[in-house]
This record gives C-alpha cells, structure tokens and sequence, in this order.
C-alpha cells in the first residue's frame, strides 16, 4: 500500500477533504499537512513500531480496546512520523486521546464505519493522488454552487471543505469582512510556519475588492496547489455576491437618512414602523454616536456610507445624517474601537451621548460633541457630558468670525496694541473678576478697572448679563 | 534501607499499617483497623513477635507462608474469630506431617503484611524478614516462592464459622479451586501454604520486605525525622509526576468475573501533570494499577509498584477513593530482580495481565 | 443574617454573619459552664438584637471535650449481632481505658447479622436480647447501641432487636449502627457507642442552648455544625450527637477559607495549648477516611474528619521570664492572656506582635528568644507538609503569632482569632448515605442508586435546607473487590443551604 513515487503524495489534509475520510471527526487541532505515503492497520499497538514514516496508521478495534491503547499508538505515531492515526469513534471518546494528539502534534481521525474499509479507501486514495485531488477540487467547487452567492455561506464552505485551514475574505487595507480572523492574523503577523495563499477579488466594476486569503501550515506544495485551485473557484460566487451589495449599500443608506429625517421631525406610526422593521432601537434610555469627517468639507458619497456601514459592526444602525452619521442603540458599550476602524477608512472625529431616552436630544447632544472632536483632528471622540466651556469655545466655527468682527469693532478700531481684547477676554475667561484678569494679565488690578471703564466707554460691558455671552464668543472668534 | 527490624511491639502497629498500605499500590482497600486491633490484642497477650533473617535460623526448619484470601473489606464486616490463623497452620501441620519452625508472609504488603504477624505471635514463632510478592499481585502462585520452584500446595482455608478446607494439586489448577472454596468461606479465609524449609524460603523469597514495610511507614509518618526531602527515594522508588485528576473512567458493569482470572473491571485514571511538561499521564488499574502512561508513552509497568499518594499530605491514596481534582503524586517502586527475569516477566509482567500485545517493550528504567 | 457560634475547649467565639462579610464577632474565655459563658458572649454584642438572625449554628465542641475527657458521658450498654464462635475483637476493644471505664455498662455478642451476600450469618436469639437489655437497664444503661454484621446492607437484625430491647425496657435510647455509618463493622461500632454515650448530653444541652437564645430573642432556627463543616438542625443532632465530634477543628478550616477568600489553603490553626495544620480543597475542609485527626488516641470511628497535623504548642505555653525558655508541655493549662503564668502570647504581645494588654515585664531578649522557639516548631510542622508552596492561612485565638513564623508565606486575615464562629455560620447542610446492594443486573442497582439518592435529599432537607436548593453533590457505585457476585457500595452525598435575607432590622 505505497504511494506512486515522483507524484507529491497526498497530505491528511487532503485524505479529510473530499477525501476518502470525509466523513472522520478529526479529534485535535494540528497541522494537518503531513504526507501519507502508506497505509498499515494495525491489530495491536505496539505493532506500529516497525511503520516507516509518513504512514497512516489504521488501529482495528481489537487493538483500540481501552483508551490507553489509542494513547499509545498515539505515542509510536509520534515516535515513527507517521501521518497520522486511524481510529474507529467509538474508541476516541475520551478527551484525553484527544489533548495527547494535540499534544504530540499528531492527527487523530475518528471514523463512524468500519476501520478496515476506511484502510481501504485511505490506500485507494493514495495510490492514485492526482485523481484524489481532481475529486477534492470537483467536490468542492459542488459545495460552493450549493452555498449560494454570499460572502459569508461561502467563506463557510472554504472553511468547512478545507481542513486545516483558515480562509477569510478581507478588505485591501486589512479588515476582516467574512470567514476566520485567524487567517488575517496570519496575513497581518507572517509566521514561517505558516503560509498565507492569497488571491484578489475582482469587483463589479473591475476595481480590487478585497482578497481571498487562506492560511494553512507546512509546505506541502501539491497540498497548496489545490487550495488555491479551490479558492479560484470560490471567486465567481463572490463577485457576484459583491455586486449585490453594492447596489443595496448604493440604495439603502439614503433610504435610512431619510427615513431617520422624518423619525425626528415629526414621529408618526408609520416612521415607527419602519424603523421598527430595520430593527432600530427606539425605546429606553439609548447611547448614540455622531461621526464627522475631519477632512476638506465635501458631499457624503453613497460609496463612502457603504464603506462604513460594511465596516460597523456594533449594534444599532449607521445612518447618513446631516453633515455626517450618526448610530445609536440600548446598551452603553464601547465605541472607540468602531471609530479607530472607520477613521482608517476616512478621517472622522465622534461625539456619543447618552444614556438619554429621547433620540432627538441624544443626537443633537452627540452632534455637537462631535463638532468639538472635528476640531482636535481625526481619531477624536469626545463625550456630551464632558463639553467643557472652553472646549466649546475652541470649536466655534471660523466663518463666524466676521460677524465677531462686527460685535467687536468699536473695541476692535480703538484697540491699537491688543491690550483692551486681551484684557476683555481674560475678564469674561475669569468670569468677571478684574482681581483675577490682572493677575492673569501680570498688570495691576487699577489697570484693568481703567480698561474696563474705557471698553464701557465703547459701549462693551462685560458684566451686562445679556451682552456677556455675544461677547465672549466674540472674543474667541477673533483671537 | 534502614537496619532489619528484630522485633514487632503494639507501638509499630500504627507505622506497620501505613507502610503495608503504602506499598499495596492503591489496592489496600480500607483501614484494616480489625488487622491491626487484631495484631495488637494478641501482642499484648502473648508479648512482642520475632522477625527474623532467614541466615540466622535453621535452613532445615519447616517454615510455610500464612495470609488471607478473599477481601480484607468483608474481614471488616465478617470479624474473625481469632483461631482462624492457628487452625490453618494446625491443618497443614497434619497433612504435612512437619511442625513450623517459622512463618513467611506470603506478601509483605496490604493486609497481608500483618496477617503472619498475627500468626507469629499467635503461635510464637519467628517470622521471616522476606516475602514472595514484595506487592500485591491478584493470585496467589504469583510469587517468587513459585517461580523458584516451591509449590503453593498444599494450601489450607479456614473461616470464619469453624471451616478447614485443604486443597492439594497441581499448581496449575489452584486458582480454580480456590475460589469456590473460599466463596464458601463466605469471602474471605485465612490461609497457610506454600509449605517448605526456611532454607528454600531465604533461596526463593525478596529479603528485606518486612523491615521495608516498617520503614516505608516511618518515612510516610515522618518518623525520627525521615521524608524531610527526598521522599521517593527513601522509600526506595522515584515520583513519576505530580498532578491534579482530571479523569476518572469506570467499569462497572455486568462484566465483572466474566473474564475468569482477574474478579474487577478495568478502569482508568487520567492526571494532568501540574508543572513540568503538563503531560497526560494515565494509569490503567485493574485492581491495581498496572501501567503508567505519559502522554502515551509506558513510563512505569508491572511488575514494578505504581502507587499514589496524596499530593497535599503525602498519605497513600486507595484507587477507590480516587475523584476528580485531587491532588495526586505518581511514584514507582521498582520491583525486586527476581521479577526481572524472562520467567519473571512471564509470571508478572505486562503479559500476564493481558496487556502483552499494547506495551512496547524495553521500558525506561 | 447568620449567627456562628463556636465553644470551644478554651474560647467561646461568637460572629454574625451577612454572605461573605462578618458584620460582628466575639471571642471570650470559657469557664466550662455553657450557658453562662454563653451568656456572657452574647451580651458583648449589645446591637445583636438589631439584625434579622435567620439561622443560629452552633460547633458544640463541648462534645469533643466530653469524649475527649470522658467526662459527662452516659453509660451504655454495646448489643453486636454477629456469627455464633469466639470473638477475639469484642465491643470496646481498643478503646482507652479511661473512656471505656466512664460508659461501658455492659457488652454481649449475641448470634445475628448477615453476610455482604444477604445470607443471614446465624438467627437471633430473641430472649437472650430481652434478657441483655433487662440486665443492662439493671446495671443503669443510659442507652443502648446494637451492631449487626453487614446492617448495611442488611439492617433488619438491627431493627428487631431494637423492637425487642424498646418493648423490655421502654424509654431507653437506642442507636443503630446503620443508621451511623457504612461497612467496617468495629469503625461503626466504636461510632455507635459513641453515639449512644453522647446523646443524654447532647439532649441536655440542646435544650439548655435553647432556653439562652430564647432569652436573647434568637428564635431563629438551631443548627450545629458537623464533623466535616456541614450542618444539621438540632432534631437531628439530639438523635446523633456523634456527627458534631470535632466540628471546631472543621469550622475553623471553613472559617479561615472564607476570612481569607480562597477556595484552595492551608490553614495553621494556632491555639492555646496546641496548633494543627488543615487543609481546605474547594471551600471545604479536607477530610479523612482514616480517623487520625480524632483527639483520642486509640479510638477510631466511621466519621470522615479533617485531616490535620498537630504539634502541642501554643499560645498559652508557659515560658521562663528571664530566659525565654519554654516550659514544660505539661504545666497545668492556662488561658492565653490571663492566666497566672506567662505564656508565649504574653511574650507575643509585649514585643508588639499581638495586640492585647501588655502585662509582663521581661527582657526583649527573652521575648525574642520564646517567641521564636515557638515559631520554629511551627515553621517545621508546616515544612513538613508536602505539595506545593501554598499560602497559609493562620487563624485561632493565638493567631498573631502567624506572622512571627519565617520562611512561610503566612496570611493573618482579619477576624482571625473568631474563624470557628465565622466556619460555624457559613456551614451548610449536607446528608450522606452509604448503602450496599448485592445485585446481578444494572437497572436495580440504577434503582438503588435512585433510592440512595433520594434518601441523601430527603436527608438534607430536614437537616434544615430550602429544599429548592438542594443538589447531589457526589453520588457513586463502587463495586468491592474480591468477593462473590456484584457488590457494590453506594455513596451518595447531597448538600443544600440555608435561606437567608440581609439587612439590619
């Protein structure tokens, strides 16, 4: 029962997928990339010292009696190099057999039928191994038809059909959109003993995607050859999945926005209903969140809401709304890292509020936090309640300075070095006090009584209730 | 080892105790507290027993080895009498025609460790500082004794109610005999056999193992200082590993005494190994523990003693009382040369407890 | 809330407990009268009446004490039912002198009991049973004990002669040994004399308890710690006062784990006149199958009782003020801080190590120097302990020596001088049932099982646990080697806990 010499003989891996033991258990978590080249069953354990390496070793039932005989063949596999060990289920029932394989490093496959005959196929399969992966591939692109056209049924399959191995389809700058994030890993951190197969996803309109990526240990080279035949495959049902969705994103994000409009100008049944339908989060005390682009101000394109939208992955909808988006849901959770991922996509800055049970308030509130982040520069989040005065104040919006200019020019046209601004300013910063301005100032406090005098000259008193605000933010816009 | 023990007083009782019970591998089966409540009347009664090295005494002077059979747990519920011991030897005084000049314990371990003190004291006779087994095995021609060329029979039963029964034959067929009569018995009897010369006992029997016993038991109560550190090695074995239980796989079906030989199911102990290498390690145990395993590598095998010990306290642990989570330390006590043997093997090793064609030979040593 | 109360042979501790956290304790010397010192106890925790006490659990070391001295123990009489022949091990074999002398009233081993086969071993003899009782009563028995080969598997011997000893001499308690432990016929002897000798004390005072708490306001139901840190109520108890043998040295296990907030310790209890080193595994004292952790040598019984090691020193060993020197183990007892003499807590306190009025005058030196003898022979009771390095836990009235010990990495936890109390109220109750069946096929020992089972249940719940609480905690058939056809021993062991509600009242 020996392998074809000069063909690459197959992998276990390949003996489990589509192979001639589909239908085992495999028992550990090990690599599985180990070439069988024999096939030798076994009527006791301790018969498998005289296996040459790389063989598969098949234990009868007779030889199984008792869990400490699979542990033991377990133990000669390892010794010998076999590929791995061949038991019927009713043998592997302990957990124990299972943590030895994983610990040696060893396969351990538990097969439902009887050992002899899966013996028999596992030696059929080897000797014949191009036409074992002709098959594997066949089965497999079977699979993939059945599972439809979406990312998910299909990263499922690739994962399901290709033991071993970790296959995910991620975006161009790295971010995981279906399938195991394991094998992002392995595409982000390289590890020598892993290899990472990789394939572009053509999109509907002929631009990058994403990639297919699967990451599988060793080297065996045939082994690699057939997954990536098989993740070829895989590429037809993904683009087409991927022009669905880029029509939906293209539709129902303005959908969203304008449904979310009318849930917060005028609330009626129907816009309940709706929203209740897209599973938006209404009643209770809700958290929200209000993103904000930080960079030149520009139209928000149903690309880039589908772009987010796909990379949201927090509970509660993301909607286009006004400058910017907003989300919201029930429970107070962490928001920071949905924003380090969106900012990589485009640079935001967030404003979140809440616990609030009006939606309204809740995104105003966010909303203009979120006009205080934009100003701290991408990345920034900043919460409602922790708005400082003076964090306000930083975040006024500079085309409002002209109007600044106009409340302040009689101060402005008789203020040659600056002095009266700045000694307003610190007096209104300081909440009135002229004892305080001049120490802040490093004047006299006379000084500052004689400035102030002068600014009432001008028509400009800071202690007049209903000039004080006008004032104040006035003083910010010009400086 | 120690210098060999001269005399047995009550005091040793409690130290003779955990020694035996250390060395029965894990088979001891409860406390014994009639054996050594039993040891200790007829000491206070008839004073102090000899134990004695066979060099010393008379080669020529009749000597058989004197035990139970059956189990020591229905001894606890059964009480003897207190005549069963003399009534055996009488019996085979008779139908030997000699008179024993000395007592051999059939196995210096279990309850069998103190069952010929009882009788030395009994009848007066020295006791000598060797056995057959230096363990348990399950039946009773797996000794030495046989394996150098003494025969088990004839063997003598007494119960409780008053019963002699003297079987003679080949050995071969003793098991078969045996165990009806002592079914008979009502489950436990006491024994003499294995009727010979103390010379043939010094030529066939493991020296040593009396004393052994009672140092083994000094050394688990700490007794004039010992097991400070190095506790395997001062009772002669090393640790094998130190872990917590993590699986405990019973039998305990209908199938018991269905598979003639051997009367308990099989079953299995799995200790995850706390530091070191964190390694599987499995115990197969039918009655005792046969085979010691790490991850699936034979570590420790009969006919070498594999025991427990409790790993909070160092206190032997009983393969019945064995849960999950307990804390456990694995020693091995090497068995002794005559064991070695190619015959030895044959008698008791893997093989004969039907695990011959599973255990890679050449263990490590 | 839940009321510990721990006497011990020197100390009576008192905590009130909510969860976890101990919301009161006291520790007061004991003069060996119960309700006075009780008494006193409770009047040092003047809010007590403030808190809702749902549940009152005593360690009734009084009982211990009394085994221990063998003073106060009732005479009994000993029944055996065995096989017909001589009887090298008769009832009482192997117990102390002193001990036996205070309630042996009479023995006899009478034709009875069966095999672990169910065969019966020999019939009983009815009028020699109705003779023994008569003649045991004359002598003036306080109680009588019967033990049968195999009752338990088999406990009907037991119970006819039970039927025929109540209708001779009506009124006279009676234990069965079945009823107190499984296979090891002297083991469950020894624990059903004991038994048998206890339960007139215990009756008294249980009811004398009673009257205290009554006076106190604490109507809240009684409980009393066992031999393994669970609880049953005081029905129970009055029935088998054996099962409360050496509940302080359980609950001050129990205590120190929850002081300590650890599931895994090693406990060093340091007393007055002796320490002992203990073990807790999950919460719960580790116990023993065997009976070494019994205070009185020689006598061993079929409880499962904590695994300890000890060494006869203490806080209350008496020193030389001038050298240091420790003295005599043998000197007569004193209490830690009060007695005449000085002591090595005295020395403790006067370098500054415990916390208590200072009232010796000695050199540094000399404090130094027996402080530090008997420290040493701590370290080296618990160097002497295998396993791996785990912490310990120091609790008991001279706890504050804890610290003092080098080399060990010690925790002195807060309250740690009352543990036993603290053990006391957070013990739980728990039931075990040991059976034997002889059977050939596996649905009747299923069946068994079932019944063993529900037995444990039933037990647990009129130990005094909400009965939606109670789980099995341990169940198993283990089938006993060598020995014709199948036999099994049955174990099954269910716990439960107590309701409780919070708050000050």
């Amino acid at each position: 029962m020996t392998g074809i010499p000069g063909l690459e003989p197959l992998t276990v891996a390949e003996l489990l997928c589509g192979g001639p033991l589909n239908t085992a258990r495999l028992a550990c978590d090990v690599p599985l990339d180990r070439p069988v080249a024999e096939v030798r069953l076994l009527d006791d354990a301790a018969a498998a010292i005289s296996c040459p390496p790389h063989t598969a070793l098949v234990l009868t039932e007779q030889a199984a009696r008792g869990g400490w005989a699979v542990e033991v063949t377990l133990r000669q596999a390892w010794e010998r190099a076999a590929a791995c060990v061949i038991a019927h289920e009713s043998v592997v029932t302990s957990p124990i057999a299972d943590q030895v394989a994983t610990r040696l490093g060893v396969p351990l496959l538990a097969v439902p039928d009887d050992p002899h005959s899966a013996a028999l196929r596992v030696a059929a399969a080897i000797a014949r191994p191009e036409a074992t992966r002709s098959a594997l591939i066949a089965r497999c692109a079977l699979r993939l038809a059945e599972s439809g056209e979406n990312a998910r049924a299909v990263l499922g399959t690739l994962n399901a059909e290709l033991p071993g191995v970790h296959v995910a389809l991620i975006t161009g700058s790295g971010t995981l959109l279906a399938g195991r994030a394991a094998a992002l890993e392995a595409w982000q951190t390289p590890d020598p003993a892993i290899t990472v197969l990789s394939t572009p996803i053509p999109g509907p309109d002929g631009l990058e995607l994403g990639q297919l990526i699967a990451a599988v240990t060793g080297r065996a080279k045939a082994w690699h050859t057939t997954i990536t035949a098989v993740l070829s495959i895989a590429l037809a049902p993904l683009t087409a999945w991927a022009a669905t969705e880029r029509l939906r994103t293209d539709r129902a994000p303005r959908l969203a926005t304008a449904l979310l409009d009318r849930l917060l100008t005028e609330e009626t049944p129907e816009t309940l209903v709706e929203a209740t339908a897209l599973g938006w989060p209404l009643d209770g005390p809700l958290v929200g969140i209000a993103l904000l682009r930080t960079g030149p101000a520009q139209d928000l394109t149903a690309a880039l809401t589908g772009a987010l939208t796909a990379a949201w992955d927090l509970p509660g909808p993301l909607v286009a709304h006004g400058e910017g988006w907003v989300s919201w849901c029930r429970d107070p959770i962490s928001w920071d890292p949905a924003l380090n991922r969106l900012n990589a996509i485009t640079g935001l800055a967030a404003g979140v509020a809440g616990p609030d049970r009006d939606l309204r308030r809740l995104l105003t509130q966010a909303g203009a936090a979120a006009v205080v982040a934009r100003s701290h520069g991408p990345g920034t989040l900043v919460r409602a309640g922790e708005l400082g005065p003076a964090r306000l104040l930083a975040a006024l919006p500079a085309e409002l300075s002209g109007t600044a200019r106009d409340v302040l020019a009689p101060v402005l046209a008789a203020d040659t070095d600056g002095t009266l601004l700045a000694t307003l300013t610190s007096v209104l910063d300081l909440g009135g006090s002229a004892k305080d301005a001049a120490a802040a100032l490093g004047v006299h406090r006379n000084t500052v009584a004689t400035r102030l005098e002068r600014l009432r000259e001008l028509g400009v008193d800071p202690t007049d209730p209903r000039q004080r605000l006008p004032l104040h933010l006035a003083c910010h816009l010009v400086r | 080892m120690t210098a060999p023990i001269t005399r047995i007083e009550a005091e040793h009782i409690p130290t003779l105790q955990a020694g035996a019970q250390l060395l029965a591998c894990g088979t001891g089966g409860g406390d014994w507290l009639v054996l050594s409540e039993w040891l200790r009347v007829v000491i206070e009664r008839n004073g102090p027993l000899t134990v004695a090295q066979p060099e010393d005494l008379d080669p020529e002077g009749a000597c058989a080895a004197v035990h139970m059979v059956g189990s020591p747990m229905l001894m606890e519920e059964q009480l003897p009498t207190g005549g069963e011991l003399r009534l055996a030897i009488e019996a085979l005084q008779r139908w030997t025609g000699r008179e024993l000049t000395a007592i051999a314990p059939l196995n210096a371990a279990g309850p069998n460790a103190l069952i010929p003190m009882i009788a030395a004291a009994e009848l007066g006779l020295p006791l000598l500082d060797l056995d057959g087994m230096g363990r348990i095995f399950p039946l009773v021609d797996m000794t030495t004794y046989a394996l150098g060329g003494l025969a088990p029979t004839p063997i003598t039963l007494t119960g409780t109610a008053g019963e002699v029964i003297l079987l003679d034959g080949p050995a071969g067929r003793l098991e078969g005999q045996l165990r009806p009569a002592l079914l008979g018995c009502g489950g436990w009897a006491c024994c003499a056999s294995y009727p010979g010369t103390i010379g043939q006992f010094a030529a066939t029997g493991i020296p040593g193992s009396v004393s052994r016993v009672l140092h083994a038991g000094r050394v688990l109560r700490r007794e004039h200082g010992l097991a400070e550190d190095g506790f395997a090695r001062q009772l002669g074995g090393r640790s094998l590993a130190v872990g917590q239980i993590v699986d405990v796989e019973r039998h305990q079906t209908d199938r018991t005494w269905t598979d003639g030989s051997f009367p308990a199911g099989p079953s299995s102990v799995i200790i995850g190994e706390s530091g070191g290498h964190g390694r599987m390690i499995r115990l197969e145990i039918h009655n005792d523990i046969l085979l010691a395993l790490a991850d699936g590598g034979v570590i420790a095998s009969v006919p070498d003693g594999i025991c427990l010990v409790s790993g909070i306290d160092r206190q032997p642990v009983d393969v019945e009382q064995l849960q999950l989570g307990m804390r456990v330390e694995v020693l091995v006590l090497p068995a002794a040369s005559a064991w070695r043997s190619e015959a030895g093997m044959a008698v008791a090793g893997p093989a004969a407890f039907g695990l011959a064609h599973h255990v890679p030979t050449g263990l490590p040593r | 809330m839940r009321l510990g109360i721990a006497v011990g042979s020197a100390c009576l501790d008192l905590a009130l407990m909510h969860g976890d956290t101990v919301l009161a304790s006291s520790k007061c010397p004991t003069t060996g009268l119960l309700t006075s010192d009780l008494r006193t106890s409770l009047d040092s925790l003047p809010h007590l009446r403030e808190y809702p006490v749902d549940s009152i659990t005593v360690s009734a070391g009084w009982l211990t004490d009394a085994v221990r001295a063998g003073l106060g123990l009732a005479p009994i009489a000993a029944l055996r039912l065995t096989q017909s022949g001589g009887h090298a091990l008769g009832p009482f074999t192997g117990w102390p002198a002193a001990l036996r002398a205070a309630v042996d009233c009479g023995s006899a081993v009478l034709t009875g009991g069966h095999d672990l086969a169910m065969r019966q071993l020999a019939p009983l003899d009815n009028d020699a049973i109705a003779r023994f009782a008569t003649t045991a009563a004359a002598r003036g028995a306080r109680g009588i004990a019967i033990t049968a080969s195999s009752s338990p598997a088999a406990p009907e011997h037991e119970l006819v002669a039970a039927g025929i000893i109540s209708s001779q001499v009506p009124g006279l308690p009676i234990t069965l040994s079945h009823e107190i432990a499984g296979l090891g016929l002297l083991e469950r002897e020894n624990t059903a004399l004991l038994n048998a000798a206890l339960r007139p004390l215990a009756e008294r005072s249980i009811d004398e308890l009673r009257d205290v708490l009554n006076d106190y306001g604490l109507t809240a139901p009684l409980m009393f710690a066992r031999h393994d840190a669970t609880l049953c109520n005081a029905e129970r108890l009055r029935r088998f006062p054996v099962t409360a043998l050496e509940s302080g040295a359980a609950v001050a296990l129990r205590g120190a784990a929850v002081l300590a907030g650890t599931n895994r310790a090693m406990v060093m209890e340091i007393g007055a006149r002796s320490s002992r080193i203990g073990f807790v595994e999950n919460g719960r004292p580790l116990l023993t199958r065997h009976s070494e952790g019994m205070q009185v040598p020689g006598l061993r019984v079929a409880l499962q009782l904590p695994r300890t090691l000890s060494t006869p020193i203490g806080g209350a060993r008496t020193i030389d003020c001038r050298t240091g020197e420790l003295l005599d183990a043998h000197n007569p007892p004193v209490s830690i801080g009060g007695g005449p003499s000085e002591t090595v807590f005295d020395a403790a306190v006067f370098l500054g190590l415990a916390t208590a009025p200072n009232r010796v005058q000695m050199s540094a030196l000399a404090a130094r120097k027996a402080v530090r003898t008997a420290t040493e022979q701590l370290r080296r009771l618990a160097a002497g302990v295998a396993g791996d390095r785990t912490p310990i836990v120091v609790v008991g009235p001279a706890a504050d020596l804890g610290p003092a010990i080098t080399g060990l990495d010690v925790t002195l936890p807060d309250h740690a001088s009352c543990a036993p109390a603290i053990g006391a109220a957070m013990a739980e109750p728990a039931a075990e049932v040991e059976r034997v069946v002889v059977t050939g096929n596996r649905t009747d020992l299923d069946r068994s099982l079932t019944l063993a089972t529900e037995q444990a249940m039933a037990g647990v719940i009129s130990a005094g646990a909400d009965p939606a609480g109670v789980e099995v905690t341990e169940s198993s058939a283990t089938h006993i080697s060598y020995l014709p056809g199948s036999v099994f021993r049955l174990r099954v062991r269910a716990t439960g806990r107590i309701e409780q509600s919070g708050g000050r009242r």
